[in-house]
């Protein structure tokens, strides 16, 4: 058998029709005049045809429970990062932010012989209460709305109050303590009445600070680029982590075997690290097609948004993609983002 | 309902109708990752994570092929990878050897003397299914991704790190090494084979 030892690969391979043309007819030649190979092959075969015939092994009770579970989670997620702007509750919350606003101005140009010093000083005082009570739209919407209807006929004065408004008289130092937390204690009060709380500059302004604070929690980051790499063939995917020096980023990239990322790496060297990290995504899906991007306010600081965009007209073919982006130094090397989808029609 | 409805539903949203591709589809699927990983816990996560990738992948789902089909390959893929990342580890803490020439396997002295014994198809199916667990890893990986998840050579030497003269060698082997087994088991596998080429 000594000889036939060779044969035996052939054999193999002929079952799977990975035989070239000269490896067949050599096979073939052999088995013409060696009844042991052809033995061999016969057995091969029939283990190779009992393959079909595998029975199937039952899935443990409770399988696709499980599978459902991690379902749900994983829409639950997805409904969590909705972007604000999309959320029906931002714009009751735009609109309460301006009717606050407004009311604080009504109240302040009310007072009679209060200096805006005054006012400005008791509005903080009501944001305290606000922030602080546990039920701050019972405790301190009311007062505030309360000073609304008191003034309620003297809207014509607003354009003094302006620029006392609660965004325009906040520090620096409040607007950054300011939280989703926040704001939703807000929109407990969003059933007070808001009639005329859209109009005018104080409304304008006021939208435009809330905005800029609940933004506040998204990380900048810039260059993105959406690189196709071989699926199968990557770290774990989905996942996000920051890469924060040439070596962590020459360790991940060897994570990619079957890709020349060299233009990566001469991209971001240490120099680019002296002040700046790498956010590195790594995304899987069941299409080539499908089209993703970093959502434009998606980066935060324990996780990122992907925007999942897949076209009408798509391939079966599995794909996987590297995403990197620029982000500050405030990131960590090594540092692990929680990665979330949300899916664009 | 039949399964392209299913799909249907499920691409629209619907939790139920994905559901009942779950169920329909879960021991084939399950099957595939407990042969690949030998490991009943480690295969139900696999397995678990293949239908999560086919829910999350419904809407570039295009009907090219059954969903049947596509999730068998979605968990083909997600068992690839749980093994590069094992073939990793193993790297890293090198414990046990995956060289072939290691794992060598004489052949029986003469084969004609095997006794013949025809096995109905579920037997040898079960016989089978006993051999391929007493497998090592290594054989029985490369096996699976080419006769069950019908992975080419090239493919096989992609997923699992190798070159095609190693996955050649090594799927001949494990075909070895599986009759072996089968041969001490009393199931010789010497039955009419479904294509039989030799030239008596």
């Amino acid at each position: 058998m000594e000889h036939c030892e060779r044969y035996t690969s052939l054999l193999s391979a002929r079952l799977d029709g990975e035989l070239t043309p000269e490896e067949e007819r050599e096979l073939e030649d052999h088995l013409a005049v060696c009844p042991a190979c052809r033995a061999l092959g016969s057995r091969l075969a029939a283990i190779h045809s009992a393959f079909p015939e595998l029975e199937e092994v039952a899935a443990p009770e409770g399988f696709a429970r499980g599978v459902m579970d991690r379902v749900r989670a994983t829409e639950d997620a997805k409904a969590k990062v909705v972007p604000l702007f999309r959320r029906p509750q931002f714009k009751a919350l735009a609109g309460m932010a301006a009717c606050l606003a407004l009311c604080l101005g009504i109240y302040q140009a009310g007072l009679p012989g209060q200096t805006r010093k005054d006012a400005a000083q008791m509005m903080t005082a009501a944001d305290l209460q606000t922030a602080e009570a546990e039920q701050p739209a019972a405790a301190a919407a009311p007062s505030l709305f309360t000073a609304d209807t008191d003034v309620g006929e003297e809207k014509a004065k607003i354009p003094d109050s302006v620029p006392q408004s609660r965004a325009a008289e906040q520090s620096p130092q409040e607007k950054a303590g300011e939280t989703f937390d926040q704001t939703t204690v807000l929109t407990g009060a969003e059933e007070q009445p808001q009639d005329g709380a859209a109009n005018g500059a104080a409304a304008v302004q006021s939208q435009m600070g809330f905005a800029q604070e609940i933004t506040s929690g998204y990380y900048a980051f810039e260059n993105a680029r959406y690189l196709r790499v071989s699926y199968g063939q990557t770290p774990q995917a989905p996942s996000a982590q920051i890469l924060g020096s040439a070596d962590s980023l020459t360790a991940f990239l060897a994570q990619f075997p079957g890709d020349d990322l060299s233009q990566v790496s001469s991209d971001y060297g240490e120099e680019f690290f002296a002040g700046r990290r790498l956010l590195a995504i790594v995304v899987e899906e069941g299409s080539g097609s499908v089209r993703h991007e970093i959502a434009p306010q998606g980066l935060e600081r324990e996780r990122v948004t992907v925007l999942r965009q897949t076209p009408g007209e798509g391939t079966d073919d599995m794909a996987a993609w590297l995403i990197l982006a620029e982000v500050d130094g405030s990131f960590q090397d090594g540092e692990v983002l929680s990665v979330v989808f949300e899916d664009q029609s | 309902m039949t399964e392209q409805e299913l799909v249907a539903r499920a691409k629209a949203g619907d939790q139920d109708a994905f559901e009942q591709l779950v169920l329909a589809n879960q021991n084939k699927v399950y099957s595939l990752a407990f042969r690949m990983v030998n490991d009943r816990e480690e295969a139900a996560d696999l397995a678990q994570e293949a239908f999560l990738k086919a829910w999350q992948g419904l809407p570039s789902f295009q009907g090219d092929s059954s969903f049947s089909t596509w999730v068998y390959r979605l968990a083909s893929n997600v068992c690839i990878d749980f093994l590069r990342k094992q073939k990793r580890r193993r790297e890293v803490e090198p414990a046990l050897s995956l060289d072939d020439q290691e794992s060598g396997w004489t052949e029986p002295a003469d084969w004609d003397q095997d006794p013949q014994r025809h096995l109905e198809r579920a037997e040898r199916g079960r016989a089978l299914a006993r051999a391929l667990e007493t497998l090592p890893d290594h054989h029985r990986q490369v096996l699976v991704l080419r006769e069950l998840s019908g992975l080419s050579y090239q493919e096989i030497g992609q997923a699992l790190g190798l070159d095609m003269g190693t996955v050649k060698s090594r799927i001949a082997r494990s075909r070895l090494a599986l009759r072996k087994i089968l041969w001490q088991d009393g199931n010789f596998f010497d039955g009419t084979p479904s294509n039989p080429s030799k030239k008596d």
